[in-house]
């Protein structure tokens, strides 16, 4: 996907990508509903349900999740990297292997190590999975922070282990930065420019990826069937979907039924926005006073990935529950989904202004302008735009933090789903997994058709 | 009392880099060039005149008020950046009009500058177009327009040519020096190309290392270089005899086969245009350059020969 030209490249890696991009919860839910006990496809083949439970699922499910992001940053790389320095060395007498080495293999590999490491680091925290289908005995730490704080109220254990996490995932993340850094600069000119033909390898190639997106369909397009019949045996219903909007959520969730909808929306919109708000003050802050990138100020912004998303609400709900009351727990959640979201958002909005050159900001100084709202926003207003979509993105997928924190009043999509599943109301369960689903892949369209590059970190 | 003054200007930037008590007074109307190599500080000089930067000691002055204070927005100085820095979202028109109506100025009185000052630079045809879809010469005085259109106290221009082929940045040059002229617009150029410096400044200033080391008009410079690195700034040949050295124009050497005042052997020779260009080992890791008039050449080009030069002017070099 990364060197040679097919037809729709560009749109099938996007549509790779996908499962990434969409929340842990809606991943987990899908393959519950296509591996899970008494789904179609185990009731003919037991065997199946290895996928849908203990290690042998969690494994199932982060490699599903993010391989996508293994494969996308490593074809990125491969696609920008440059090609003048490939035509230097093959100029220079380099054959195919020296050239593959030395110049687009070893950017294509230091991506994939370094998206492996991402990998790593979002299974170590990985906390859908090892809760919904895990069971106990597999629960990663961060399940088990979880576990014991909330479920056996020991927070000295949980600050502990906490600790523990936190010190674990320097190395990686150091590691990931040390990767990161060691990337060299793209070329400046249109990758599609540069794509090879390559027979063979390129139907190989299509068959691959043709492969992994119809897996890719099967297990999302399964949540979205199961919540119309569950056992597809070709009796359809709206059910789940009256029920989720309906007593049957209200009796057993407690909350109005259209309220984790509409809380969904408003932190989606809530975190974004600050997100973005906070990432423009840093940047545009940055670029008033020149400062020098990559300073030991901006790896700050970096925190919140050493600093497990159930440290920080648990962390959150320590400093602050006692002095904000439970009618507020909405603004713990925003808090901690903007933390979260902000390694992606600063990043998206600092790659956008560093494409806006320091003389156009003194220019507009100069001439008596608002160099913000006259040249930057206007010349960084898409990725501004894209920010914003990944800071909702974000906020609807995050799980962890938010599962911890919420209240029957104050819980989005992505808990309810939980809620649902953990009381057996399974295709309601699945109704609202689909309706997240949808928002999801509508947020990932309008990324898209921004036409921002997707960066790496969430 | 000059029109600008800057007086001791001091300023230390964190890399380590300082601009070192720097000197300088115009009067109105003059052009003031600026040479250096990279790094040199020209830049930075700019950027604390105009106010981007703010000197830790020293003032700038300009028609006898202390602007070193002021904000950059209110100082009425304008700045021709290097890459130009034309809006790119926004039209010739649009970029011209920027600071114009940043001030409020009325739609009528507007549109009225513009026009004039298009038809001055002659680029009433670009003005509706955005600046990635007209020429480098259109947009340089797209650039100029955008800045004049102000009427600055001072202009302040940062190798705004650099990026442009020879024959346009001529034609460019000569633009800037009959405007300024014209309007009597007071500019500090600054450049490291020497034609560029020679031709426009009515003073010409020489910057290394953050220190202005000598400012002069630019035929008293050139001709009398004085210190050893201004010299081969310049484009001397600096030729040690003994414990003296002297400094001798490439185009002021001649070449003879059998008699001259210093003898060498040629090390490679080439056809430059106007000139021969040859370079010539004197020994003791010196090369002198030489550029010879096309007529001369069968004299010599073979390397390995044997040459005598004679000088028709030197000068003595100082300290370096």
């Amino acid at each position: 996907m990364g060197r040679y030209s097919a037809g729709l490249r560009r749109f099938l890696r996007s549509i790779t990508v996908i499962p990434f991009f969409l929340p842990s919860i809606v991943v987990v839910i899908a393959f519950v509903s296509l591996f899970g006990p008494g789904s179609f496809l185990t009731s003919r083949l037991p065997v199946l349900g290895i996928f849908a439970q203990g290690l042998t699922g969690i494994v199932t499910v982060n490699v599903f999740f993010n391989a996508p992001l293994v494969a996308f940053l490593t074809s990125l790389a491969v696609e920008r990297s440059d090609r003048s320095l490939e035509e230097s060395a093959m100029t220079l007498g380099a054959g195919k292997f020296r050239v593959f080495y030395s110049v687009w293999g070893r950017d294509g590999i230091l991506a994939a190590v370094s998206a492996a490491v991402l990998a790593f680091l979002y299974s170590f925290a990985g906390f859908a999975a090892p809760l919904i289908i895990g069971g106990v005995k597999n629960f990663t730490v961060e399940a088990w922070i979880y576990f014991i704080v909330k479920e056996e109220a020991n927070l000295p254990l949980g600050v502990a282990f906490s600790i523990i996490q936190s010190l674990v995932l320097i190395l990686p993340v150091l590691v990931y930065f040390f990767l990161w850094n060691r990337q060299r600069r793209v070329t400046s000119k249109s990758p599609d420019e540069y794509a090879k033909t390559g027979g063979r390898l390129v139907y190989m190639g299509k068959i691959y990826t043709s492969l992994f997106i119809v897996a890719e369909f099967i297990i999302l397009g399964s949540v979205i069937l199961s919540s119309f019949d569950l056992k597809w045996n070709s009796h359809f219903t709206l059910s789940a979907y009256s029920g989720l909007f309906s007593n049957v959520t209200r009796n057993a969730l407690g909350t109005v039924p259209s309220l984790p909808f509409l809380n969904t929306l408003f932190y989606g919109t809530m975190t974004a926005v600050i997100s973005s708000s906070l990432g423009m003050l840093w940047i545009v802050g940055k670029r008033r006073v020149s400062a020098r990138p990559d300073s030991i100020v901006d790896s700050t912004q970096f925190i919140p990935l050493v600093i497990p998303a159930i440290v920080m609400a648990f962390s959150v709900s320590i400093i602050l529950g006692e002095h904000v009351s439970s009618s507020l727990t909405w603004v713990l959640i925003i808090l901690v989904q903007t933390a979260v979201s902000i390694p992606v958002v600063l990043r998206m909005i600092s790659s956008g202004f560093s494409r806006v050159p320091q003389s156009l900001s003194e220019a507009a100084r100069i001439l008596h302008g608002n160099a913000f709202f006259t040249v930057e926003l206007p010349l960084a207003g898409t990725t501004l735009a894209t920010a914003l979509l990944f800071g909702f993105a974000i906020s609807m997928g995050e799980f962890t933090a938010t599962n911890f924190l919420s209240t029957s009043t104050f819980m989005p999509l992505s808990v309810e789903i939980y809620s649902l599943q953990s009381l057996r109301l399974t295709q309601e369960a699945y109704a609202a997994a689909s309706l997240l689903l949808i928002l999801s892949l509508v947020s990932f369209y309008l990324i898209q058709r921004f036409g921002e590059s997707f960066v790496g970190i969430r | 009392m000059g029109y600008v003054e800057i007086r001791n200007l001091t300023r230390k930037y964190s890399g380590g880099f300082t601009l070192l008590n720097i000197n300088i007074s115009m009067n109105k109307g003059e052009i003031f060039t600026l040479m250096g190599p990279s790094g040199s500080g020209k830049t930075s000089l700019l950027r604390n005149i105009c106010g981007l930067d703010i000197p830790d000691t020293g003032s700038v002055m300009v028609n006898g008020s202390d602007i070193t204070h002021i904000p950059v927005e209110r100082r009425n100085i304008g700045l021709i950046f290097q890459d130009l820095a034309l809006f790119p979202h926004l039209t010739a028109y649009e970029n011209i009009a920027y600071g114009l109506k940043a001030r409020r100025t009325p739609e009528t009185r507007v549109r009225e500058s513009i026009r004039e000052i298009a038809s001055l630079l002659n680029i009433e045809h670009v003005l509706d177009r955005i600046p990635d879809r007209i020429s480098g010469g259109e947009r340089q005085r797209v650039a100029l327009a955008r800045s004049l259109v102000l009427s600055p106290d001072l202009l302040l221009m940062d190798e705004p040519l650099s990026s442009l082929d020879p024959e346009l940045r001529a034609d460019i040059r000569t633009q800037i020096k009959r405007i300024s002229k014209m309007l009597g617009l007071t500019i500090i150029y600054v450049t490291h190309e020497r034609e560029e410096a020679l031709y426009l400044g009515d003073k010409m200033g020489i910057i290394f290392n953050g220190s202005v080391i000598r400012i002069e008009e630019p035929r008293t410079l050139f001709e009398d270089p004085v210190s050893e690195r201004v010299a081969r700034f310049l484009g001397y040949n600096i030729i040690r005899q003994g414990r003296e050295k002297i400094g001798v124009l490439p185009s002021q050497v001649r070449i003879s086969p059998d008699k001259g005042t210093l003898s060498g052997k040629i090390i490679a020779s080439g056809f430059e245009g106007d000139h021969y260009r040859i370079d010539i080992d004197i020994g003791d890791g010196q090369i002198v350059q030489v550029f010879q008039p096309n007529s001369q050449v069968p004299l010599s080009e073979k390397s390995g020969e044997t040459v005598y030069m004679n000088f028709e002017r030197s000068v003595k070099i100082g300290s370096p």
